[in-house]
């Protein structure tokens, strides 16, 4: 059980707490309530573009990682569909340096023609780098794009090209800022050795003031139908074999059957040993790489199944196994009352050693305030134990059905 | 509410100092040496298997690796399956390691089973045989992922670039191909295992909630396997392989191209081999790289990325080549600046021979290197690399304690100095791959 601290300040700051005496660095977690599904489709990858912006300095602090470093600290960012989040690594006789640096930029950040100008640099070599130059790297271009028709998640939040983050420009930079970057828009979590007392003086001191008149963000997107009918695309990318992707929509992070999936995709394919590794790459020699997972956002849930063909293994083929596998797993069984034992156990041990990961800590707790419910941290443990196989077989079975997948056949780049 | 009270920083701290307990390797009554972290309540335990063979001994490339990846990958009586399955079943997780000079197969799960785990895992170890159809499907496996690496600008760009600098016959520049997953037997895995990764030789490493009852669960495990002596087979003469790359390596600037189709980036890799006089010059080394590139203030960040926006990462980092160092920069580039980008480099380089670096910089990398020493032996397993790094580099078990207060002591003439030393362009050999046309 952890047992967490939460305070809101006057100007509807969340602060959170978790004390934790072994450590000798502190973390000083702050989540914004604003990701890629709040831009505007001719804008995308704005969030992103502006994330690396939030080190350019503000007020007070001319150069941001200088400070970091003199103090012996670190830091980093990333941006996602939903949120972006910033973190702060100082050691513990530095922690105020954090609270300084932190706040300043959400006080009042150093927004200039130059800085953007060289972001803009920055993050279309981190598009040529992400997408052009590894293999699949357009791959959740394609499956948002599919997967999506109205809402705002049919872009990745790298940006849907590198054109619209080159055309950004210094008003939009100003607006979204002023938009989004408030206090009563952000939640920061303090992990590590310091007191609720000195937590509750620090974000007083250095957060108590900022008073931004912008309301905190509604989550309001344009909803997205049921998908009814199976996708279908043809393309070609940076990869020596082609290959097999399904995706399909599910139950968001607070819709308990979320956690369904999530356990069904490490009962088909989490280990070594799991039906997808065990009958399709190593009995049938279909895929030399398969693999799937459940992406559990707060507004989407997005099941992917996917493997990587050996020659002369057709692409239909290959679907039709995955569907296979899908069906031989959904129908049970001993070996798979065994396996989704183990899953269970393999979620209690890694939530144990998340204990040890303030970072990771740091980030969950404000991701679950986030999503409206902090005390799961507490309660994950149980919820686990308490799912019963019969349940996941069925949200599995409601969800992965062949008329509304959408499918990606890859093919090598000539 | 005035802000004005902004304007002035925090007082940060200096990191002088880190006075860390005792750290000691002792020995079971098998003889076996073992590393004991200190004890957390986590609920969790890790046992790492630690044999001191890796690349070095092979004798054909990915036989080390593979021989370590399939340990449990099951015996006469056993499938892979059964074997992993009953890990999965107990919510254990394993991952195995081998680098140049050792192997590791290590494993976490819960205290309440930890002992059934290691029962299952000492008893797989020995008597894995490497069937074939898990050799066979693990050689598939690879052979895909080597496949869409070599896709990559950055493989060609780092792969050549040792190949240049030690020769492709040498341990440090030798990579394996496509083709050699066709050579490879599954009895070259079955004679690795035999000649070097017997449980006779291994030592352990375990950290997080365990307690005496566990050591002596693990020491009766080794009862019918006496230590042999755990040893990590260090030749003096590997500190100074023999450059086998072009002739023209020392002499001028050697510029080796790969264009690669269908990229849109130039990958850079630049390396030099280092062979650092001692431990103070270590120390002068670290930080020199750090200057040089290694974290996000070093000169190649800022000026490359925060200043010109023509790269979204490079940075500089010392590979390890036996007691020495491969010094190597690294970075994907916008293409069409690829000239400029190496001309900024090498005034880089003259710089940091030409003009000592100012107390302020010299304080900043000082500090940002105590602090991510220091935090780097926060948490329960923290300790475990940290010690295998001792007995990579045969260093005394208070050696921690000292780096601090010697890197504190480095001048800003020394970094200098030690840039005049090392930091010529005709030193490194330049790999740039992807789209070179530019």
């Amino acid at each position: 059980m952890y047992s967490y601290n939460q305070f809101v300040l006057n100007n509807g700051l969340r602060v959170i707490h978790l004390e934790d005496k072994t450590r000798t660095t502190i973390v000083l977690n702050t989540l914004y309530n604003v990701g890629a599904r709040d831009e505007s489709a001719d804008r995308t990858g704005f969030a992103h573009l502006f994330e690396h912006l939030m080190f350019s300095g503000s007020e007070n602090v001319p150069v941001f990682d200088k400070e970091v470093e003199e103090a012996a600290g670190q830091n980093n960012a990333f941006t996602n569909n939903e949120i972006t989040n910033y973190y702060l690594v100082m050691p513990n006789e530095n922690v105020e340096t954090a609270f300084w640096l932190e706040s300043d930029r959400m006080l009042a950040l150093n927004i200039n023609e130059k800085s953007l100008s060289v972001q803009q640099g920055v993050v279309v070599e981190e598009f040529k780098q992400r997408c052009f130059n590894a293999p699949f790297g357009l791959l959740w271009h394609h499956v948002r794009s599919l997967v999506y028709k109205t809402s705002p998640y049919q872009w990745p939040t790298i940006g849907l090209n590198f054109h619209h983050v080159e055309e950004a420009k210094i008003e939009d930079v100003r607006s979204f800022y002023d938009l989004f970057y408030c206090p009563q828009n952000a939640i920061i979590s303090v992990v590590g050795d310091i007191t609720i007392e000195e937590t509750k003086s620090l974000a007083d001191k250095w957060f108590g003031g900022i008073v931004k008149s912008a309301p905190p963000n509604k989550n309001i997107y344009i909803p997205e139908p049921d998908q009814t009918e199976r996708r279908f695309l043809e393309t070609e990318d940076l990869s020596p074999n082609p290959a097999v992707f399904l995706v399909w929509r599910g139950p968001v992070f607070n819709d308990p059957k979320s956690l369904h999936l999530e356990m069904f995709s490490e009962v088909l394919g989490g280990s070594d040993v799991s039906p997808l590794q065990m009958e399709l790459v190593k009995k049938q020699q279909l895929f030399n790489s398969s693999e799937c997972f459940y992406l559990r956002g707060l507004g989407e849930g997005l099941f992917v199944l996917y493997g990587i063909l050996n020659p002369d293994i057709s692409h239909a083929d290959g679907e039709k196994a995955l569907y296979d596998i899908i069906q031989q797993v959904t129908d049970g069984g001993e070996d798979i009352s065994s396996a989704y034992e183990g899953v269970k156990n393999r979620h209690v041990t890694n939530l144990l050693f998340e204990a040890t990961q303030p970072m990771q800590l740091a980030q969950k707790l404000c991701y679950y305030a986030n999503a409206g419910d902090i005390e799961q941290i507490n309660h994950e443990p149980s919820i686990i134990e308490g799912i019963a196989l019969a349940d996941v077989m069925s949200t599995a079975t409601a969800t992965l059905k062949e008329n509304n997948v959408s499918v990606i056949y890859y093919h090598p780049k000539k | 509410m005035t802000n004005s009270f902004r304007a002035t920083r925090p007082q940060a701290k200096t990191i002088e100092s880190l006075a860390l307990k005792n750290l000691c390797i002792n020995n079971l009554r098998t003889g076996h040496p073992i590393f004991l972290g200190e004890p957390s309540s986590i609920g969790v335990v890790r046992v790492e298997l630690f044999w001191p063979v890796g690349t070095k001994q092979q004798s054909t490339p990915y036989q080390a690796s593979l021989a370590v990846d399939l340990l449990l990958s099951g015996d006469e009586s056993h499938s892979e399956y059964d074997v992993i399955r009953y890990l999965d079943h107990l919510g254990a997780t394993h991952s195995t390691e081998t680098n140049l000079l050792g192997s590791s197969l290590v494993f976490r799960c819960a205290k309440k089973h930890v002992n059934d785990v290691a029962n299952w895992v000492f008893k797989h170890v020995h008597a894995s045989s490497y069937p074939t159809t898990e050799f066979e499907n693990a050689v598939m496996i690879r052979r895909g992922s080597l496949e869409r690496q070599q896709q990559t600008p950055k493989y060609w760009s780092s792969r050549i670039a040792l190949e240049s600098l030690y020769g492709k016959s040498h341990v440090l520049g030798a990579h394996g191909n496509l083709s050699d997953y066709q050579i490879i037997e599954r009895g070259h895995l079955v004679d690795f295992k035999k000649q070097q990764l017997a449980l006779n030789d291994i030592m352990l490493l375990v950290s997080g909630d365990y307690d005496q009852e566990t050591v002596e669960h693990l020491e009766g495990l080794l009862n019918e396997f006496p230590s042999s002596g755990f040893k990590i087979s260090f030749d003096p003469n590997d500190s100074n392989p023999s450059i086998e790359g072009p002739q023209e390596y020392n002499q001028t600037p050697l510029i080796v191209n790969h264009p690669m189709e269908n990229t849109s980036q130039t990958s850079l890799q630049m390396v030099s081999h280092v062979v650092p006089k001692d431990q103070n010059e270590r120390h002068r080394l670290t930080l020199l790289n750090l200057v040089l590139g290694g974290y996000f203030g070093s000169r190649l960040m800022q000026i490359l990325r925060e200043e010109r926006g023509l790269t979204y990462g490079i940075g500089s980092y010392f590979r390890p080549a036996f007691q020495n160092y491969t010094w190597t920069i690294s970075g994907e580039l916008n293409s069409t600046h690829i000239k400029e980008s190496i001309e900024c480099i090498d005034e880089i380089f003259q710089s940091l021979k030409q003009n000592k670096i100012n107390d302020e910089e010299l304080y900043k990398i000082k500090q940002y290197y105590a602090g991510q020493f220091r935090s780097g032996f926060d948490g329960p397993f923290a300790m475990n690399s940290k010690v295998q790094h001792l007995i990579y580099r045969s260093l005394p078990n208070d050696y921690y304690n000292t780096i601090l207060p010697n890197i504190w002591a480095v001048t800003a003439e020394e970094i200098m100095e030690t840039a005049n030393n090392y930091l010529h362009t005709t030193s490194f050999i330049t790999v740039l791959s992807g789209d070179t046309t530019a």
